[in-house]
């Protein structure tokens, strides 16, 4: 048997679902440096329902940051930059602009120490061929019906994502992200703990920043924090003039965004998803348009929403919700 | 809203023979291929198959190809999870008749019948082809009957389409300000607070514009 030939048949072994010892703790932390630190270049496909979504996304390491471009490939022109803190929004009408300061809570931070990963179970299923590349398959497991599980595909070569699919409780993929093809660029040997500027605390920060009544839920689902609380008085999205609240919590794994805004003549109200996102929008204390959207189900969301009570600032009590 | 296309033609069995491709032919050879990564040939096929690709770097970069179809597919194979209206036996005869320019030799229909790799193949490209509409929707509120998590398979199936019968609405007429709250929320992923790192998550927003009129 040729040497072509005994490949092929490993090849093919692997993707017959071989297995062997692999830490996803470590698989996990891995990507998380990777996707920091290497240079790459890549096609990928973005699966929602039957609807396929093809983009190309580029990643380079600079002196200033990370630079990213998010594009997709059919249909009009949309795409997202980002250079360092700044992210741009180029999609339909005038770009917007977003900074995205590092949080301290990020899912690699928390890894083996906290209790967000408490929530949930790591596994490691085995190794798969993904658009020609081999790769480790770790799934995180939902220790309760109140949010999504998540599957990852991790280039055993240099611990990128190849791909990943949020999964309900029944195993049923919501969406998916995968690449059909990437060019790594760089010494993949040289991939090392990388210590990220933080926010000091976002939420002791702002909130201290903003002594009025904050709306915050006093509910979360187990191991979701408050991350970051901003509050500015300006126009809202409706264009009516008022405080804009928006509080960002998460668990490492999904994130939750609160928006608290002056509620305009026809506010949105209902439910809506998409792939694992969901939205609860609705109007509070008769003038205040309610969003909540995350990776949660809507059942999770709604019960965030029933909590959500105007409290006087205490920052500790924004960080540990009960 | 758009909706999935009902073609009105379906092949015919004469159609299905006059796609039955010389075995010794390029087509012929590649349906081989698909058939052996199926697992639908014998040991003496796959020897056969093996040779083919070793001396045939086309041959050898169709396996690849294959391989990343089905990569991309694979949750899309079971078409009884797929809640979709349309003629797949049609689409899949123009795939099949477009993946083999030279199948208009004279074949026997015995050979499709005894090996349907080609409408495999087909089929499974005419599932990437299918656009169904679903973006924002109205989802069904009623909280789970059960709190078991249930054993996750490694490779999920395909979430079904949800129908009428599930309240799908149209986009909300203020998609402006939703993609707007979108853009807030994953602002806030890129700065750490998901499990997916960097930029990645924003394939949301970017993809979000389709859905609209």
């Amino acid at each position: 048997m040729t040497r072509f030939r005994v490949v092929l048949l490993s090849l093919s072994l692997l993707s017959a679902n071989a297995t062997f010892a692999a830490d996803p703790q470590q698989l996990l932390a891995r990507m998380g440096q990777a996707a920091q630190q290497l240079d790459f270049d890549a096609t990928l496909v973005y699966r929602i329902g039957e609807r396929m979504f093809p983009m190309r996304l580029e990643h380079r390491v600079a002196a200033q940051g990370q630079q990213e471009r998010l594009v997709r490939l059919d249909g009009a022109l949309r795409m997202v930059q980002r250079n360092g803190e700044a992210v741009t929004c180029s999609l339909s009408g005038a770009d917007a602009e977003y900074r995205s300061q590092a949080l301290q809570q990020t899912l690699f931070k928390r890894l083996g120490q906290g209790t967000a990963m408490n929530a949930y179970a790591l596994r490691y299923l085995g190794a798969e061929r993904v658009s020609d590349r081999l790769a480790h398959v770790v799934a995180l497991d939902p220790g309760s019906a109140d949010r999504y599980g998540l599957r990852l595909w991790l280039d055993q070569e240099s611990g990128l994502y190849l791909r990943a699919a949020w999964v309900d409780a029944e195993g049923e993929r919501l969406e998916e992200v995968q690449l059909t093809e990437l060019k790594v660029f760089g010494d993949l040997s040289d991939l090392a703990e990388q210590v990220m500027p933080t926010s000091p605390s976002g939420a002791q920060e702002l909130l201290s920043q903003h002594p009025q009544p904050a709306w915050l839920p006093q509910w979360l689902p187990q191991g979701f924090e408050v991350l970051q609380v901003h509050a500015m008085d300006m126009p809202s999205t409706s264009g009516v003039e008022g405080r804009v609240w928006h509080v960002l919590a998460g668990d490492g794994i999904a994130s939750l965004s609160i928006v608290i805004e002056p509620a305009e003549a026809e506010p949105i109200e209902g439910r809506f998803a998409l792939g694992a996102l969901h939205m609860h929008s609705d109007v509070m204390a008769g003038s205040l348009q309610r969003v909540l959207m995350g990776e949660l189900p809507p059942a999770t969301l709604e019960r965030i929403a029933e909590s959500m009570q105007p409290i006087s600032v205490s920052p500790l009590s924004a960080q540990n919700p009960s | 809203m758009t909706s999935p296309t009902r073609s009105q033609h379906s092949p015919s069995s004469a159609d299905v023979a006059s796609l039955a491709p010389d075995p010794d032919s390029p087509l012929g050879q590649r349906l081989r291929l698909s058939a052996a990564m199926d697992g639908a040939v014998t040991l003496a096929e796959l020897e056969h198959v093996l040779d083919d690709v070793e001396h045939d770097p086309a041959l050898a970069a169709t396996w690849s190809r294959y391989h990343r179809i089905g990569e991309t597919l694979r949750a899309a194979h079971s078409a009884d999870e797929i809640d979709v209206a349309f003629d797949a036996d049609s689409i899949a005869a123009r795939v099949a008749a477009t993946i083999g320019k030279d199948a208009a030799q004279p074949a026997k229909t015995e050979q499709m019948t005894r090996n349907p790799v080609s409408w495999a193949l087909a089929a499974s490209i005419v599932l990437a082809a299918v656009v169904s509409v679903l973006a924002w929707q109205t989802v069904d509120l009623a909280p789970s009957s059960s709190a078991e998590v249930a054993v996750v398979d490694p490779a999920p199936r395909i979430a079904r389409t949800q129908t009428a019968s599930n309240n799908l609405l149209p986009l909300p007429p203020q998609s402006e300000r939703i993609q707007r709250y979108l853009e807030q929320h994953h602002a806030g992923q890129t700065a750490g607070a998901g499990a997916i790192p960097g930029i990645l998550p924003w394939v949301r927003v970017v993809g979000f514009d389709a859905e609209r009129p």
